[in-house]
């Protein structure tokens, strides 16, 4: 009986509630549809009204350049009234975004671009400017300008380059009584300084004398052969590198080891600098970043010591074209704004121009600290840049794993570099995805 | 009638049946389908993805004899990162049972009539509601060698503290002690206080008249008609850990100092390294993992867990 009740019962009030039902999502589908109808015709009806070409521009976001950029973007928009730039600020992991967004086919017009390059240009994500681009032989910085060719062709064009270089606390080093470091200053003079210039309080390490990884290149160590088809990493010259710094981190004790590391992925060693507690470190030079956070010392700047070579481990900083632009004419007229000689002064706060008058100049208009500022102008001569391979956040990666596990005390350098040569070849022998 | 009634059922499940065809059944299939090809999305179309028979899994499971300098040959895994990343997720498991065992401690004791209690509740249920990624911050900050609270603690009864994310032997620890903490008082807690609720009175006080105490309770009524719901937590947790283990170690340690989890090797593989098919079959094995864990539960449960 019970079965037939409960029928009944539910009968009784199916028929009102479906009506009601039915009307409810009627209603709701109707209305979503003109909604979207409205909102489409809204757009579309506007969009006549407007001629002008709209171009995406993106770059990492930071607050410390957005604004800056977003000037450069008004002044094009001001001096194009047929284009109308957006300028787009990527937070967080830059060229993962980018990578997702071109396989999405929502690529940014123009964009951004630094190490992550050959990545890019090896999936053929970029537009040719080869053609768009006569260099007047000497004017650039070659090295520069060479990290945006791929296969010989020029498929992006920098701003400039930000590379590293050894930014020492001045007041330490007077008083421990030690030769300001110059020129001339050789790997072995860095080490003793180094070493008189760690502080220690009750078996605690109260200040570093040195913190960070001097440049592998100054060791003489690559990553790749020149043609980029061997690693070259199971060789005495990363032997030395590591060696070198196990020895600051272990014998002399003034670097911090892997282990010591306060909080790495929370406390740059630039942090660690402005808190006095490390004399020196081998960082990238940050002017406008710098000379707001340090006020307590005198600072200045230094070439890296050298070794067997002059190396500066740095990147680039110019701009590419998505190869699928809609408006590629627009988008070669913004990058060449962007790169211009006048723009890359704009942004010498932020970088050295890679056209050569034009770094001269603005290293003559930044204002001290540094004293030492020719050593920005040197360091553009000695750029030891990443390899632009397809697979250097890969091959980064798999060194990095090594470096740490040796640095930490973890693993001998030997079979550690011997397991991270074999890595490379194996990243390097996968010839398709 | 009949037929107006399945054609209103169909309008109502219509938006569902169609997300769950574009975002999960599509998909499944479709990384199946790659798991068995080579396509990099930004370079080529999806018309240029080429098929690899099971080269992506051989890549994955294969082995290959090698030779030393010393002339001596053995046998290593083509990736040995994945089996890395394998071990990093099982070992970081082994805190499951512990959380389990607190989750069922905390719950009994919240399942008690005392004012105030909601207020513990709620505290305790706090950490699984917070935003992970700011939780995760603060634990780095209480991770920092130098400055954080866990070795000023230390520091007090005279211990010096390791670089807790630093360091190969503890990065692993520190991220399952964070993840304990997130998960004690979580959803598991909240189960075992409705299991709690469900054990009949009764069971208790006669377990009581016969002599028992509360150990003796705890141990031969209380875990007992809990089995369910442990068999329950104990299922999903394994799911979760296995297919989990991606915020922490991207957020905290990048994956470094041996914190790299499947999920993430997954991650790198497919949105980094955009080696899709090689990253689909990495998600087949997880999957294939997972269903025989919980086939191998499920058998074992059966002999054991009544309802």
């Amino acid at each position: 009986m019970t079965p037939n009740l409960h029928r009944n019962h539910l009968s009784a009030d199916r028929v009102p509630l479906r009506r009601n039902s039915l009307f409810f999502t009627t209603g709701v589908l109707t209305a979503t549809l003109l909604l979207g109808v409205w909102l489409h015709a809204t757009r579309t009806l506007r969009t006549p009204t407007d001629h002008r070409v709209r171009l995406s521009l993106a770059r990492h976001y930071s607050s410390l350049g957005m604004e800056t950029y977003q000037d450069l973007v008004d002044d094009f928009n001001r001096r194009n009234p047929d284009v109308l730039v957006e300028l787009q600020g990527i937070p967080g992991s830059y060229y993962n975004k980018l990578l997702v967004m071109f396989a999405g086919r929502t690529a940014p017009d123009v964009m951004w671009m630094g190490q992550g390059m050959a990545q890019f240009s090896s999936r053929g994500a970029f537009l040719d400017v080869e053609d768009h681009f006569r260099l007047p032989p000497g004017h650039y910085y070659e090295s520069v300008v060479d990290c945006y060719r791929f296969n010989g062709r020029l498929m992006g064009f920098p701003q400039g380059a930000d590379f590293n270089v050894m930014i020492y606390n001045q007041d330490l080093f007077e008083q421990a009584g030690l030769p300001l470091p110059g020129p001339e200053w050789t790997l072995e003079d860095f080490r003793k300084a180094a070493r008189q210039l760690t502080v220690r309080e009750g078996g605690q390490v109260r200040q570093w004398g040195f913190y960070g990884e001097i440049d592998p290149g100054v060791f003489g160590a690559a990553y790749l052969s020149p043609d980029m088809s061997q690693e070259r990493i199971d060789r005495p010259e990363w032997r030395s590198f590591l060696d070198f710094h196990l020895k600051l981190a272990f014998e002399d004790g003034s670097m911090p080891s892997q282990l010591d590391i306060p909080g790495a992925r929370i406390m740059n060693r630039r942090q660690v600098f402005y808190r006095g507690q490390a004399a020196m470190i081998y960082d990238r030079f940050d002017f406008q970043t710098m000379r707001e956070s340090i006020s307590d010392f005198r600072w200045d700047i230094a070439p890296v010591p050298k070794g067997a070579h002059r190396a500066s481990s740095s990147s680039t900083q110019g701009f590419a074209i998505a190869r699928n632009t809609p408006h590629p004419a627009e988008a070669v007229r913004l990058l060449k704004y962007l790169v211009a000689p006048e723009t890359q002064r704009r942004m010498g706060r932020f970088l050295v121009p890679s056209h050569r008058e034009t770094a001269r100049l603005v290293v003559e208009d930044l204002v001290s600290p540094p004293q030492n500022l020719q050593v920005l102008l040197d360091s553009m001569e000695t750029l030891n840049p990443f390899p632009r391979h397809p697979k250097i956040s890969e091959l980064q990666q798999a060194l990095g794993e090594t470096k740490r596990l040796v640095l930490s005390g973890l693993q001998h350098p030997a079979p550690g570099l011997r397991e991270c040569a074999r890595q490379f070849r194996e990243i390097l022998g996968r010839t398709r995805p | 009638m009949r037929s107006r009634v399945l054609g209103m059922a169909a309008l109502f499940l219509l938006p569902n049946l169609l997300g769950f065809l574009a975002f999960t059944l599509v998909p499944v299939v479709a990384s199946l389908a790659l798991s068995f090809c080579r396509w990099d999305p930004v370079a080529q179309p999806i018309s240029g993805i080429e098929p690899a028979g099971f080269h992506n899994y051989l890549d994955l499971l294969g082995f290959h004899s090698r030779t030393d300098p010393g002339g001596d040959t053995s046998w290593a895994p083509n990736t040995p990162r994945f089996w890395e990343a394998l071990y990093n997720t099982f070992f970081m498991m082994l805190a499951i049972p512990f959380n389990m065992a607190a989750s069922l401690l905390l719950a009994v004791l919240l399942n008690r009539k005392i004012r105030g209690m909601a207020i513990f509740r709620s505290a305790f249920f706090l950490p699984s509601i917070t935003s992970g990624v700011g939780t995760m911050l603060l634990w780095m900050w209480m991770f920092n060698k130098d400055m954080g609270s866990i070795n000023q603690m230390l520091a007090w009864v005279g211990i010096q503290g390791p670089a807790w994310l630093q360091s190969y032997f503890w990065a692993k620890p520190a991220l399952m002690l964070m993840a304990s903490w997130a998960s004690i008082g979580g959803v598991n807690m909240i189960l075992y206080l409705a299991g709690l609720q469900q054990i009949p009175r009764e069971l208790h006080e006669a377990a009581a008249l016969d002599g028992a105490g509360r150990w003796r309770q705890l141990r031969h009524v209380t875990v007992p008609m809990l089995l369910p719901v442990t068999f329950f937590i104990f299922i999903i947790s394994i799911i979760s850990g296995l297919e989990g283990g991606f915020d922490a170690p991207y957020v905290m340690t990048g994956g470094s100092f041996g914190t790299t989890t499947v999920s993430l090797y997954l991650y790198r593989q497919g949105f980094e390294y955009f080696r899709m098919g090689y990253a689909s079959a990495v998600a087949w094995v997880l999957f294939l993992i997972v269903f025989l864990l919980t086939m191998i539960n499920w058998r074992l449960a059966e002999k054991r867990v009544e309802y």
